[in-house]
């Protein structure tokens, strides 16, 4: 249609491009069944300003010269589009080849330049590229835009070619490009673990830990858990004697066996402390936070207010 | 004493763990003995009695959704606790008294910022018992302070710690409590970081007054929880955080502690270095990499 408009009318049409989105808050589906999705960012205007104001843009948008339509190809970089009597020049930015974070069939590599004349006719055939081209099957040919344009007879000189003889090997590239920034997006930056150790058993630790499922299944005594009898105590972090505890774990002692009315008071208690026979809570399978003073049972026979004699 | 029972479904193992009294600090008054009593008389029970009547209390949904609203399952548990008070409180009311119900109901409700900490380890613990064991593995399964020394092992010499001094806490007081000497690292609720939560979970804490009670920035939350992935050998897959895009890094590994130099980090809280003193305050502590230097030193032998 585009051809044949620019064909007959022989004057220059300006295209707009834009798109008819209105879903810009749910983007992943439609609210009505029967509706087809239509979100943002499918096409729209690029137009060369030198400044951000409306009188600027709009100039641009007026000035076939300054201004193009694109539908969504992201990622292309237009550094220069020059028309005049002779022909038509862009130049695509290296930045065009940095960005492949659409898919594989809009990855930027893969763009294709083609330049379309009087009649629907290719002026020139992208290198490489066998089939001619037709505008009806954009789907086809992703990287395809049409730059209908007057007068006919231009001849074209499209700027520095990035397709084509190497096409395979480009297309590996995309892909090679599609799947590290596919790692990109899935390793984000907190979650940058190195994969470089994986060893078998550490492959086999690391999957307990990622599939473990705790559950709490109840409540019981430390003698019931343990099984072990007569006095003892747990405590936290690696093997250590009574005597040299820290405070906090000195002073828990106390107030363990206090809680176990093994003594009558305060004075009884730290007597008794290095007496007591001691576990860490790991051995015993357990955690006890800071001090991690653990006692055999719920409740000694101390009177209540032993401790404050 | 009243223990928390958890069993890990995938593996069968069980770990006991307990609440954090206030006697764990180094407290041995009147009050700090009558607090272990209410807890071992009254809320234990009641809470054993719900469990029971649920047939147990899967732990990793009400965790991963206390990430999502800024836990991070070590210095920071207020979330977590609520939602586990939301399920149990009323199967409290069907299997104790009203008294025993009300009062464990508002006993969790009054200090949730600590109250799944003890049932959190719980899980840890047994998270990581599963770990344990394969031959030449240099996943660390276990990591504890006794305020004197601390140590970590690895999971291909289980039972085996590797231990150095005590590391200082880089601490912030709470008010009041400048002055007084605090003690060194302190506690087998490492066993958190050894599951991902604590420092590497800081990232969802960023935005909570968690972030100045350590010392931190927001900023520097998020960093923390980086850091730790770096010296992780995986992800901790089903606890997304908002903040970095994704689960927390998993298994610390001695190797890749060693390897890049990184000391893992520990969300801590701490004790006076005298007994006899309450909570001091909280700050970021580091076990240091000459303990893992020693295990990769001892699985290479």
């Amino acid at each position: 249609m585009w051809d044949e408009a620019l064909t007959r009318s022989k004057r220059r049409i300006l295209i707009i491009c834009a798109d008819d989105s209105h879903h810009f808050e749910d983007m992943s589906k439609s609210r009505r069944p029967d509706e087809p999705l239509s979100p943002p960012d499918r096409a729209w205007q690029m137009v060369h300003s030198d400044e951000l104001t409306w009188p600027a843009i709009r100039r641009g948008l007026e000035d076939p010269n300054a201004s193009y339509g694109t539908t969504g190809q992201i990622g292309i970089r237009f550094v220069d589009l020059e028309v005049n009597r002779t022909g038509i020049k862009i130049t695509l930015s290296d930045a065009t080849d940095d960005l492949g974070w659409s898919t594989d069939g809009h990855n930027p590599r893969l763009f294709t330049t083609y330049f379309i004349g009087e009649g629907g006719r290719l002026l020139k055939p992208p290198d490489g590229a066998s089939s001619p081209h037709t505008r009806s099957s954009p789907a086809t040919e992703p990287g395809t835009f049409a730059l209908g344009s007057r007068p006919p007879t231009a001849s074209t000189s499209p700027g520095p070619s990035r397709r084509s003889a190497k096409e395979p090997r480009m297309r590996r590239l995309a892909i090679l490009a599609v799947a590290v920034v596919t790692a990109f997006a899935v390793t984000l930056p907190g979650a940058t673990a190195s994969t470089a150790r994986i060893t078998e058993p550490n492959a086999k630790a690391l999957a307990a830990l990622q599939n473990a499922n705790p559950v709490l299944e109840g409540v019981t005594s430390l003698r019931a858990f343990t099984g072990l009898k007569g006095r003892f105590l747990t405590h936290a972090g690696p093997p250590i004697t009574y005597e040299k505890m820290s405070g906090a774990q000195q002073g828990a002692t106390w107030a363990a066996i206090l809680f176990q009315g093994w003594a009558k008071d305060l004075d009884g208690a730290k007597r008794l402390a290095p007496h007591i026979r001691l576990y860490t809570n790991h051995e015993l399978h357990g955690v006890g936070g800071m001090a991690g003073r653990v006692e055999p049972v719920d409740e000694g026979l101390c009177h209540p207010r032993c401790y404050l004699r | 004493m009243k223990v928390y029972v958890t069993r890990d479904a995938t593996s069968g193992k069980k770990a006991y763990s307990v609440h954090e009294y206030e006697s764990f600090f180094g407290l041995f008054d009147g009050p700090t003995i009558d607090q272990i009593r209410f807890w071992n008389r009254t809320v234990m029970p009641t809470i054993g009695r719900a469990v029971k009547h649920l047939h147990g209390v899967p732990l990793n949904p009400i965790m991963a959704e206390a990430l999502a609203r800024g836990d991070e399952m070590h210095c920071l548990t207020t979330s977590a606790t609520n939602a586990l008070l939301g399920i149990l409180a009323p199967a409290m009311t069907e299997t104790s008294s009203k008294a025993d119900a009300a009062a464990t109901q508002r006993e969790l409700a009054a200090f949730p910022h600590l109250a799944m900490l003890g049932i959190g380890m719980g899980a840890s613990k047994a998270a990581s018992m599963s770990a344990e064991g394969f031959k030449g593995s240099s996943v660390i399964t276990t990591m504890a302070r006794n305020g004197v020394t601390e140590g970590i092992q690895v999971s291909g010499l289980p039972g085996v710690w590797f231990t150095v001094p005590a590391a200082e806490i880089a601490l912030v007081p709470f008010p009041g409590n400048e002055n007084i000497k605090p003690g060194r690292d302190l506690g087998d609720s490492a066993v958190q970081e050894v599951w991902g939560f604590g420092a590497g979970s800081a990232a969802a804490a960023a935005f909570s007054g968690l972030a100045a009670e350590v010392g931190l920035t927001p900023q520097g939350m998020i960093d923390t929880s980086i850091r730790q992935a770096q010296i992780s050998l995986g992800k901790k897959l089903g606890f997304p955080i908002l903040q970095i895009g994704g689960p927390p890094g998993l298994g610390l590994d001695a190797r890749l502690i060693v390897d890049k130099n990184l000391a893992p980090r520990i969300l801590t809280a701490a004790a006076a270095f005298e007994p006899g003193h309450p909570i001091l305050g909280l700050g970021v502590s580091e076990m240091p990499v000459e303990a893992s230097e020693k295990a990769v030193a001892a699985l290479d032998r």
